[in-house]
C-alpha cells in the first residue's frame, strides 16, 4: 500500500481502505404512527440504503417491522418515499455513499480518500455499523423465515436498525380450494425480540376472495438479498 | 387362423348326425369319420369346399371361400343297420381374420447390474398372422413356437409377424447402475405391454466419506456457523455430537437452517445432506471451542476460535471518536458497509413477455457472504426476480399486468 490507510477489525473484516467508499448516514427521522410513508428529498441519490427500527428501539417485548423504499418519477417529478407499517411509529436512517458528501473541512477527525481522489470515509458523519448480516435466496418454495437468526447478548439489539429491502412483499398467490378461488399475499417482517435479544424474520399474510374460476398461479419476488442488523454511531 | 377338429362315428343306429362349427375364412375344419365302409360326399351349400380321404377312417378337410351360412353332408353305408348313416357339418363363416390378440403380460425381471434377463408370452386369440414390433425401449425380441428362449441369433429389433399360440420372447441386459429400471414396450397386433427390467439396489452403505468443517475465527461472543456435506452413504445414518458444545442441524442446502433446527440431540442424515454447526464464540481472546460429531461412525471436528487480544501480534482496527461523546464512531470490532457497485435502470412492460436487465460486476460472487445485496423497484415486487452468478446480476420482470415501465435501484456492497 503506497497511499491511504486500511483499517481491519478484530475479526479480519476491512473497515476502511483506500479502494472503496463507506456508506455513511445522511439523515435520520421518525415516521409517525398512522402515516403510511415519509417523503425524502428528491435530490438524494438513487442508490441510498434505508434502515428502520421500531421507534426508540426497546429493551423488552417483541415488535415487528416491514417497509420499503419507493423511488419513481411521474410527469417529470421524482418521488422518494419510505413506506412502513401504517399504524406503528418507526425510526429510519438514510445511508448514502461517502463520495456523495461534501468533504468536511472542520479541521478535526479523519478524512480518507481513494486513489482517485474520491472521499472514501469521513469521521464527520455517523456510520451504519453492521452487527450481523445474513445472505438469503428467496424462492417460490422458501421465504427464508427464521424467527431468531441473530441471537445476541443483553442490550445488543436495543438500538439496532435493519435494512428495509428484504422486509416487504415476498409472494402473491391465486389458488382454488373446495371450488372457490382466493388470493393470498405473503410478507416478510423483521422481528425484534428485545426480551431475548434476538432478531429474526417472520411471515404474515393477507387473504381475500376471487371470482370463481380465476386463474391459479404463484408470483414470487425471488432472488438473492441480504438482511443486515446494525446501529448508528 | 384356427383349425377345428371333430370326430364322428357312422357305425351307429343314428341315421343322421349334425356338427355345428362357426368359422372365419382363415379357419380349417377337419372331420374324422369312422365307418364300415368309406364315407362319401353327399351334398353341400354355401361358401365351403372340401377334400376327402376315404377309408374305414375317412377324413374330410373343409376350407371356406366366403361369408355366410354353409352346410356339407357325408354318408357311409352301415350293414348292421341295413342303411345309410350321414353327418352334416354346418355353421356360419364370418369371413374376417382376427389379428388382435388377447392381452398379454411379460413377467418383469430384476437382476444384478449388467446381467441378461429374458421373458416370454404366448400369443393367443388370433386367427391370422399379426405384426410384432417394439414401440420403445432397448430390449431385443424373437418369435418362436417354443416357450424356451431361442438362441442369441434369433433376437433382433426388426418388426416381424406372429401366429396364434406362438411365443414372443424378449431379452434385455440390466443397467450398469444400481436401482435403474429399463422399460420396453412391445406391440402385437395393436396390443401392448411394457416389460420392465430393473437392476438391484447397491448394497447398503452406512459409512460416509470423510468430511470436514471449515474452522472459524470470530470476534468474542459471536454466533458462528459452519457446515460439512455428508456423502458416500446409501442409507440414512445417525449424526450425533460426541464432544463439545456446538449445536447442529441437518438440511439439504448450504443455507444456514432456521435457529429452531439447531440442537444437540441426534438426528438422521441422508446422502448429500449438510450437517450445519453453530456456536457462540468464547468471551475470551485466543480461545478455541472444539466440537466433535459422529456420522455413521465417521468423526469430524469443528474448531471455533476467538481472535487474539488487542495489542498482540495482530495489528488491526482503530478507534475514531466524534467531536462529542465517548462512543467511538469507528471501533475495532465494527463491520462497515462499503460500496461495491450500484446500478439503476428501468424494466419495460412485462404483461405478455418478460423483460430483464443484466449488469456485469467483476469480482462479484453470489456465494461470498461478505458481499451484500439490496434492490428496490417501482414495480410490485412479486413480479421481479434477481438472479445472480459469478460477475453477473440480472433483474427480470415477468407476468406483471401493469403497462408502466418500472424503475429499479440495485445496490451491491461489502460488509
Amino acid at each position: 500500500m503506497s497511499y491511504g490507510i486500511t483499517s481491519i477489525n478484530n475479526s479480519g473484516f476491512t473497515q476502511i481502505d483506500e479502494n472503496s467508499e463507506s456508506f455513511l448516514v445522511i439523515q435520520t427521522g421518525t415516521k409517525p404512527v398512522n402515516q403510511a410513508y415519509v417523503t425524502l428529498s428528491n435530490t438524494l441519490p438513487d442508490d441510498i440504503l434505508v434502515f428502520g427500527r421500531p421507534s426508540g428501539g426497546g429493551t423488552s417485548g417483541t415488535k415487528t417491522l416491514d417497509g420499503y423504499v419507493s423511488d419513481f418519477t411521474t410527469n417529470g417529478t421524482r418521488y422518494l418515499r419510505i413506506y412502513m407499517t401504517f399504524n406503528v411509529a418507526y425510526d429510519y436512517a438514510v445511508v448514502k455513499r461517502c463520495s456523495q458528501f461534501v468533504t468536511p473541512t472542520s479541521g478535526y477527525g479523519l478524512n480518507v480518500f481513494t486513489s482517485s481522489g474520491v472521499l472514501a470515509y469521513t469521521s464527520e458523519q455517523p456510520m451504519m455499523r453492521a452487527i450481523a448480516a445474513r445472505a438469503i435466496n428467496l424462492t417460490a418454495s422458501s421465504g427464508q423465515f427464521d424467527s431468531a437468526w441473530y441471537q445476541g447478548t443483553a442490550g445488543s439489539i436495543d438500538t439496532a436498525f435493519v435494512m428495509l429491502g428484504p422486509y416487504a412483499t415476498y409472494q402473491y398467490e391465486q389458488y382454488a380450494q373446495m371450488g372457490e378461488n382466493f388470493f393470498r399475499y405473503t410478507y416478510r417482517k423483521a422481528k425484534f425480540d428485545y426480551t431475548n435479544h434476538t432478531m429474526g424474520t417472520i411471515s404474515s399474510f393477507s387473504n381475500g376472495d376471487l371470482q370463481r374460476g380465476s386463474s391459479v398461479y404463484v408470483r414470487t419476488g425471488a432472488g438473492q438479498r441480504t438482511e443486515i442488523l446494525g446501529y448508528i454511531v | 387362423m384356427t383349425t377345428y377338429t371333430h370326430s364322428v362315428s357312422l357305425q351307429t343306429s343314428t341315421v343322421s348326425q349334425t356338427v355345428t362349427q362357426n368359422v372365419t375364412t382363415a379357419d380349417t375344419v377337419i372331420l374324422n369319420m369312422s365307418a364300415y365302409f368309406s364315407a362319401v360326399y353327399l351334398s353341400k351349400s354355401g361358401p365351403v369346399s372340401y377334400s376327402l380321404v376315404s377309408g374305414n377312417s375317412s377324413v374330410a378337410t373343409m376350407t371356406f371361400t366366403g361369408t355366410g351360412s354353409y352346410a356339407i353332408t357325408f354318408r357311409a353305408y352301415y350293414p348292421p343297420g341295413g342303411g345309410w348313416r350321414s353327418v352334416t357339418l354346418s355353421g356360419t363363416s364370418s369371413g374376417s381374420s382376427d389379428t388382435t390378440p388377447n392381452a398379454f403380460t411379460f413377467t418383469d425381471k430384476t437382476g444384478n447390474v449388467s446381467t441378461e434377463q429374458n421373458s416370454a408370452v404366448q400369443i393367443t386369440g388370433i386367427n391370422a398372422a399379426t405384426a410384432v414390433s417394439r414401440t420403445s425401449g432397448g430390449a431385443t425380441f424373437a418369435v418362436s413356437s417354443l416357450p424356451n428362449t431361442p438362441g442369441g441369433q434369433g433376437f433382433g429389433t426388426s418388426a416381424t409377424t406372429i401366429t396364434n399360440n406362438q411365443y414372443l420372447h424378449v431379452k434385455q441386459t440390466t443397467s450398469a447402475t444400481y436401482s435403474a429400471v429399463l422399460n420396453t414396450v412391445m406391440n402385437v397386433g395393436g396390443v401392448t405391454d411394457t416389460w420392465s427390467v430393473a437392476s438391484n439396489a447397491a448394497a447398503a452403505d452406512g459409512t460416509p466419506n470423510p468430511y470436514s468443517f471449515n474452522d472459524v475465527t470470530a470476534a468474542l461472543n459471536t454466533v458462528s456457523y459452519s457446515y460439512a456435506q455428508i456423502t458416500g452413504i446409501s442409507q440414512t445414518v445417525t449424526a450425533s455430537r460426541s464432544a463439545g458444545g456446538a449445536t447442529f442441524a441437518i438440511s439439504g442446502s448450504t443455507t444456514v437452517p432456521n435457529s429452531s433446527g439447531f440442537s444437540s440431540s441426534s438426528k438422521n442424515v441422508s446422502n448429500n445432506q449438510y450437517l450445519h454447526v453453530k456456536q457462540t464464540s468464547s468471551g475470551s481472546n485466543s480461545t478455541t471451542l472444539s466440537s466433535v460429531f459422529a456420522v455413521g461412525g465417521v468423526f469430524g471436528t469443528w474448531n471455533l476460535t476467538t481472535v487474539a487480544a488487542s495489542g498482540g501480534s495482530a495489528n488491526y482496527g482503530m478507534q475514531i471518536f466524534p467531536p462529542t461523546g465517548s462512543i467511538p464512531r469507528l471501533d475495532t470490532s465494527d463491520r462497515t458497509l462499503r460500496v461495491f457497485a450500484t446500478f439503476t435502470g428501468s424494466l419495460g412492460s412485462a404483461s405478455s413477455s418478460s423483460t430483464s436487465s443484466t449488469h456485469t460486476l467483476s469480482g462479484f460472487n453470489p456465494s461470498d457472504a461478505t458481499i451484500g445485496l439490496d434492490w428496490e423497484t417501482s414495480a410490485n415486487r412479486e413480479f421481479v426476480t434477481l438472479t445472480t452468478s459469478t460477475n453477473t446480476l440480472t433483474l427480470t420482470r415477468a407476468n406483471d399486468p401493469s403497462p408502466n415501465t418500472a424503475e429499479y435501484q440495485l445496490k451491491v456492497f461489502r460488509i
